[in-house]
């Protein structure tokens, strides 16, 4: 009961800092309280690993907050400023996410988040500037548009960004089948600057270093701009990512999840499964490429353009501080570490030197890849992890539950879990 | 005087493991003490253990009465502890005469390296033939005395021989033990484990036996196959 | 057509020895040093600052670049492969710690030098330009030429024929024996990463002739290079040699026949082609002819 009341204190004064140091503030605030509310979670919890391994029962807590937080945000701090502010963070937790469930539950070393979802926003933008409404910017028709359909309007974009998706990472998957974690990794950090070179030289089509604009927007023309325009985007853009969280949760713990972690855990598993487990790695990325195309979709939708520095380099990075300093095998972490640097982001944008901020992000990045293993929401598994299973070499860090039982008998003196 | 190498209630494994519960061991200076036993019994564990290539091991090891039970494998090495492991641990990519030539890292061996290695090709003339040879290339047989050569390059005060016969035809196992059971050890001593009791039987000083993680007195019986 | 040999042959110098510098590390220590752009700017800072303050003796200009792309080898190695050794996760961990540190170091650049040019005065004003049939090949590119073939004949004996350099290649092929026979990989992590950072600075130099010095011009060689790396199959660096030709070459041509901004776009086609056919590179072709 005790826990529960210091919890409910730290919520109360997590809801009192933005009254203090203005509204950007509650997003530092409730991702600092998240924090701290997984951490009590998976202290609580007896043994085992509480993120990567099975379902976790007590996450509604966790996620209950989160949803009370994503109601309350609106109310308290309910500003366009900051609606807009969570807009854009609730899009990169969509990627997010999805960018999770391929690192961290397919175990692919993709980079190719941001070209998935920026290759697919450009073909809905340019798809609905070319054949929508607006159609201003036809390279054939030399400024005519060629094809009037009025009805490409962003009900329809998004769908087809998500096909389009779906086309990009059934392409980018094609090599994954063979190439190595590290290659594969460079491959895609390649093809995010390839999207981007492809963009800009493309003046004709794609619009070159100024980007798409002027695509249909689901925020109507009446009231975009306008507080109300930008709480419909909230409510909107909050759907988006619970649905990128349910995704991941109905492939993280289903059938291709199970048989991801299982083979991970055990060699000889996976051997056996050999190429079930390629299949369902390609299963995983395909699905959250498709997610992502939808994302990509919805950003166009959301703001009408797009510009070539999506794909800069410092979006990647940006995301990647996010979803590593959070933790990538758990979408709490995912959470947290999205809106750990969303607060960061935000506010210090006019601090003086502007780079600042970014040797900051640059550092905190560093010193957590450093300490934590497994990003700061698996602090408390990586301390009992070093308290329990080990022998003399702490750092060490060794296959557990492996036939765990029978080996008790011979399992040295301080090596046996300490249960807490 | 102390024991070139002591071992007191060593426990080792490798993750939740555990391979070795409870082995004590003492080796004078200049003495070759055989172990025998089957695979998977830990001999090979016991030898890693000394040079530090296990997960985790507690108990105590002595080098001529100094505790080195954590020191660490390369530290190990250049304090004359040298292990010529299972799989020889070569360098496939480099040639006979750098692979010989590592052997003599550790600091005082490397000036004297040329003369050393030409002590080895006096030993195994196999090896002076191809020492411009990369070792990937070479033979079973041939790797194995460039793993033994290896060992041989610096000033060792314990050698740790592990199955040299390992994967080697009859013949060729036997010639190699009987040149490394020949060897003029100058005051180091010598720690081999071998399933097969007739390569080392009669040339060592005593013999052991590894069973079930634990070492006991060699009873005479038939040590492996 | 002897234009695109010459730009082949300049090119080819500048990505192998980026390469080297990214291959040996990941051989030798087993992490893709992501920070190669922002070891490359800051070594073409050195020199540029040793060039405007100290002296701008080409001499001088080079080895100020290679002592401070060595010198930011060896932070690296202070700062990520000394604390990440034997961590778990360690493939992704040193991928982002090394990407976290060349976010740090290109705002740290951008901070204190700002995002102007920098430029070199040209360092090999005293070679004479020459013409190969129609071809003139200007100094900086016979100048490039020399300076690698130097520093890649001294590295390369230091590599052959000392100590610490069989300690090195030892390294690279087993790191187990390497504990074997007594060499400490953390003290030898130094050297590797020092002959890195020394590749990867004079490089720097060396393309600060042709393009600027900025904060992110670190970025396209580091690309190039690890285009060049995986190319060659990473760690082996006979195929990180052949692989630079090649792509040197492809960029040489795309230059001459498509124009600039084909370049990258060709480059990934050729690694995205060979890595599909063979998924490790031009050291997989070399070790199938040699079984």
């Amino acid at each position: 009961m005790l826990h529960y009341a210091g919890l409910a204190v730290l919520f109360v004064v997590a809801l009192a800092v933005p009254f203090v140091f203005g509204t950007l503030s509650i997003l530092g605030s409730m991702a600092v309280f998240l924090l701290l509310l997984s951490w009590s979670i998976s202290w609580r919890r007896q043994g085992g690993d509480t993120l990567a391994g099975v379902r976790d029962r007590s996450a509604w807590l966790f996620w209950g907050m989160a949803a009370v937080i994503a109601i309350l945000i609106p109310i308290i701090a309910g500003t366009s400023y900051f609606l807009a502010v969570m807009v854009t963070f609730l899009i990169y937790l969509s990627w997010n996410v999805m960018w999770g469930l391929v690192l961290g539950t397919a175990g692919l070393q993709s980079f190719a988040t941001v070209a998935v979802a920026g290759i697919s926003a450009y073909v809905a933008g340019y798809l609905s500037i070319e054949l929508g409404k607006t159609g201003n910017l036809s390279c054939v028709g030399g400024g005519e548009r060629i094809l009037g359909i009025p009805v490409f309007e962003w009900w329809v974009a998004i769908p087809v960004a998500v096909v389009v998706g779906l086309i990009v990472g059934f392409i980018i998957s094609l090599p994954a089948i063979r190439l190595r974690g590290i290659y594969f990794a460079l491959l895609t950090i390649g093809l995010v600057e390839l999207a981007r070179a492809y963009v800009v030289q493309d003046k004709c089509n794609f619009g070159g270093g100024q980007g798409l604009y002027g695509a249909s927007s689901f925020i109507p023309e009446s009231i975009a701009g306008s507080l109300a325009g930008y709480q419909i985007a909230y409510v909107a853009a909050a759907g988006l990512a619970v649905l990128a969280l349910i995704i991941y949760w109905r492939v993280n713990y289903g059938r291709l999840g199970l048989l991801l972690r299982t083979a991970r855990e055990s060699e000889p598993v996976a051997e056996v499964l050999g190429t079930d487990v390629v299949r369902a790695r390609l299963w995983v990325f395909l699905i959250s490429s498709a997610v992502l195309g939808g994302a990509g979709g919805f950003y166009i939708a959301y703001y009408g353009s797009i510009s070539p520095s999506f794909f800069n380099f410092s979006t990647v990075l940006f995301l990647f501080a996010m979803i590593m300093i959070g933790g990538i095998n758990s979408p709490r972490g995912i959470l947290v570490g999205t809106m750990l640097l969303m607060y960061v982001d935000k506010r210090f944008v006019d601090v003086d030197p502007p780079e600042a901020r970014y040797v900051f992000i640059g550092l905190l990045l560093f010193v957590v890849t450093i300490v934590a293993r497994d990003g700061l929401i698996a602090i408390p598994d990586q301390i009992r992890r070093r308290r329990g299973a080990r022998g003399t070499d702490a750092e060490g860090d060794p296959p557990e539950d492996v036939g765990a039982i029978e080996q008790e008998a011979h399992m040295p003196p301080g090596s046996r879990p300490e249960p807490r | 005087m102390s024991a070139a190498l002591e071992i007191k209630g060593l426990e080792a494994g490798y993750g939740p493991l555990s391979v070795l519960h409870g082995v004590d061991l003492s080796i004078a200076e200049g003495e070759r003490v055989g172990i025998l036993g089957l695979n998977g019994h830990g001999k090979t564990t016991m030898l890693r253990a000394i040079v530090d290539l296990v997960d985790w091991k507690r108990g105590e090891i002595l080098l001529n009465g100094e505790d080195i039970t954590h020191a660490t494998t390369h530290a190990l090495a250049r304090r004359g502890v040298v292990l010529m492991p299972q799989g020889d641990a070569l360098f496939p990519g480099l040639t006979v005469k750098d692979n010989l030539d590592a052997g003599a890292y550790p600091g005082g061996s490397w000036k004297r390296r040329k003369e050393r290695r030409d002590h080895v090709c006096e030993i195994f003339p196999r090896l002076g033939e191809r020492l411009g040879q990369v070792v990937g290339t070479l033979s079973g047989g041939e790797r194995r005395m460039c793993s033994i050569g290896r060992g041989l390059m610096c000033d060792a005060r314990i050698y740790l021989v592990d199955e040299p016969s390992l994967g080697l035809g009859p013949g060729i196992a036997k010639g190699i033990c009987d040149t490394l059971l020949g060897l003029d050890l100058q005051g180091g001593a010598l720690l081999i484990a071998e399933q097969n009791r007739a390569l080392i039987d009669g040339r060592i000083d005593r013999t052991l036996r590894m069973h079930g993680g634990e070492l006991t007195p060699d009873t005479g019986g038939d040590g492996g196959h | 057509m002897t234009g695109v040999i010459v730009t082949t042959i300049n090119l080819t110098a500048i990505y192998a020895l980026v390469a080297l510098g990214v291959s040996l590390t990941w051989s030798g220590l087993g992490f893709l040093n992501l920070s190669t752009g922002a070891m490359y700017a800051g070594a073409a800072y050195g020199a540029w600052l040793v060039a405007t303050n100290i002296s701008s003796n080409v001499v001088v200009v080079l080895l100020g670049g290679v002592i401070a792309g060595a010198a930011l080898g060896a932070l690296i190695c202070l700062t990520v492969f000394l604390p990440l050794d034997g961590k778990p996760n360690w493939e992704l961990r040193t991928l982002t710690a090394t990407l976290a540190l060349s976010f740090v170091g290109t705002n740290i650049y951008l901070w204190q030098f700002g995002p102007q040019f920098k430029q070199f005065d040209p360092l090999f004003a005293f070679i004479r330009e020459f013409r190969i049939g129609e071809t003139l090949v200007q100094p900086s590119k016979t100048g490039t030429v020399i300076a690698t073939g130097i520093l890649v004949a001294i590295i390369l004996a230091f590599i052959s024929y000392s100590r610490i350099g069989l300690g090195v290649r030892a390294l690279t092929q087993s790191v187990e024996g390497a504990a074997l026979v007594g060499i400490d990989r953390r003290t030898t992590a130094f050297a590797i990463l020092g002959v890195s950072g020394a590749f990867i600075g004079l490089a720097a130099v060396l393309l600060g002739q042709i393009y600027f010095v900025e904060p992110n011009s670190g970025y396209s060689p580091m690309i190039k290079g690890l285009i060049v790396a995986l190319l060659g199959g990473l760690g082996s660096l006979r195929g990180a040699v052949i692989a630079a030709f090649l792509v040197a070459f492809a960029e040489a041509l795309t230059l001459q026949y498509l124009g600039g901004a084909w370049v990258l776009i060709t480059l990934f086609v050729l690694i995205a082609v060979v890595l599909i056919i063979r998924p490790r590179g031009i050291a997989g072709v070399l070790e199938g002819t040699r079984a």
